[in-house]
């Protein structure tokens, strides 16, 4: 938990800042700051929960982490991990069957071809859709679509794991599956970052937290000093 | 369908194009003309189409305009093949002009590349310019002289259309399959340079705002 002290971080992000461009009436912009200045590191096998309001910046903290988009000041160190964001249904393509589809989003997610062929079978098995795995996934329900897309998902293995609010998919039975899987992958030896509001699940699954605040990352710590300090400081609020 | 139209209007309506020339004419211009327009149009809005899929994964944005070029031109060489036996019951026999083919069609790629790429690095930072490029390629359509020569013109205005690269890539594929001609190469290097240079420069744009993309669309 507290050992990573010593040990080398396996991302880091030093103040970082993100901003967007507004565009307003004809030709003015502004800057907008989605993240001020935000710090973490985040070391091998630990689970970093973080927690904060709407608007605190934690999704754009996630594009970050996963080098979707890069910081407009501060710098994010990364030593050469695979990082994810995991995300449902990344490329389908309704006329393409649910098999092609499979292999589509699983390379898009970074596996090689051979690597989710591989595992294709697991991912069938894992989604319940033998039997229409090979129909256009056009022709799927929703639930049917989140099951395949959570499924590949789960395989798609990269070094760090980026969760943004999303435990669990489909009707109550493959939703509690769902949950169970990605609890038991969160708990293994897997380096995952967290975000959630649910503070139950985050002081179930998380090692350290951190806490974001007016787009600015306000405290970082163990789990129990961190929620703590977040508890007292929504109760300020609402007092 | 869109052949047959063109033929009805320009050479029964207006007895347009030397009798009999004048399907083969109409036919070159035409599929390179087509071949051209699809990937451009496409191309030029690939990277702003896919904007939610770049939210979600890192991937070289490259790809997105790549992708639908190499669909465009896989449906291309289908009618290119048909074009080809087409002009075997019009001309029957291969000539020796024929071996310059690959040359052009590799002109007119690297073209196609230089603009689509181009196209599709800028419009995400300005997406109405779609727009403007559907209208500029309907206008390129009547002035790339496809159902017409730009040889017919008199002098002083040819030079002016000869500005515009599909010119030269159409008058190249009719010297060589109907005319049994060679075709210009000096204007055809060029254009493949020029092209080539280009279609590097858009790759730098692109690689530049590769994580820039996902934040403006």
């Amino acid at each position: 938990m507290n050992s990573g002290a010593e040990e080398k971080p396996v991302l880091a992000v030093r103040n970082a800042g993100v901003h967007y461009v507004q565009r307003r009436v004809k030709l003015s912009r502004k800057k907008f700051w989605a993240i001020k200045d935000v710090s973490l590191d985040l070391f091998h096998g630990e689970t970093l929960g973080v927690i904060g309001r709407n608007g605190a910046g934690k999704s754009t903290l996630i594009k970050l982490l996963a080098g979707i988009i890069s910081p407009d000041k501060g710098y994010v160190y990364n030593p050469g991990v695979r990082v994810l964001r995991l995300a449902l249904e990344v490329g389908f393509i309704p006329h393409l069957s649910g098999r092609d589809n499979a292999v589509l989003s699983g390379m898009l997610m970074g596996l090689t071809h051979k690597q989710i062929v591989s595992r294709l079978d697991a991912v069938i098995e894992f989604s319940e859709l033998e039997q229409f795995i090979d129909q256009p996934v056009r022709s799927y329900s929703s639930g049917m679509r989140a099951r395949l897309g959570f499924s590949v998902a789960l395989q798609s293995d990269p070094d760090v794991l980026l969760i943004d609010e999303m435990l669990g998919v489909g009707d109550a039975t493959f939703r509690k599956k769902s949950a169970d899987a990605l609890h038991k992958l969160i708990r293994s030896d897997k380096t995952v970052v967290l975000v959630s509001h649910n503070l139950s699940t985050l002081r179930d699954l998380c090692d350290r937290m951190l806490w974001l605040e007016d787009r600015v990352s306000r405290q970082e710590g163990s789990v129990e000093e961190v929620l703590g300090a977040y508890s007292n400081y929504l109760e300020t609020l609402s007092s | 369908m869109y052949m047959a139209v063109f033929y009805v209007v320009f050479g029964l309506l207006f007895q347009r194009g030397g009798g009999g020339d004048f399907i083969p004419f109409l036919l070159c211009g035409l599929t390179a003309w087509k071949w051209f327009a699809s990937c451009v149009d496409a191309g030029s809005n690939a990277i702003k189409s896919n904007g939610s899929l770049m939210g979600q994964v890192h991937i070289p944005k490259i790809i997105f305009p790549g992708t639908v070029i190499l669909q465009n031109t896989f449906k291309f060489f289908f009618v290119f093949c048909i074009l080809l036996i087409f002009m075997q019951f019009y001309r029957p026999g291969i000539d020796i002009v024929y071996l310059i083919l690959p040359l052009v069609l590799i002109v007119q790629f690297l073209f196609i590349c230089a603009i689509a790429f181009l196209l599709g690095a800028i419009v995400p930072f300005l997406p109405d310019l779609v727009y403007l490029i559907r209208n500029a390629l309907q206008a390129l359509f009547f002035l790339s002289g496809i159902f017409y020569s730009v040889a017919d013109f008199p002098g002083p205005y040819q030079k002016y259309f000869y500005i515009n690269p599909m010119v030269t890539v159409i008058d190249s594929y009719r010297s060589i399959l109907i005319r049994s001609e060679a075709p210009n190469f000096v204007s055809l290097i060029w254009i493949g340079s020029i092209s080539a240079i280009t279609i590097i420069v858009a790759f730098h744009i692109v690689k530049r705002f590769d994580r820039v993309y996902p934040k403006i669309i």
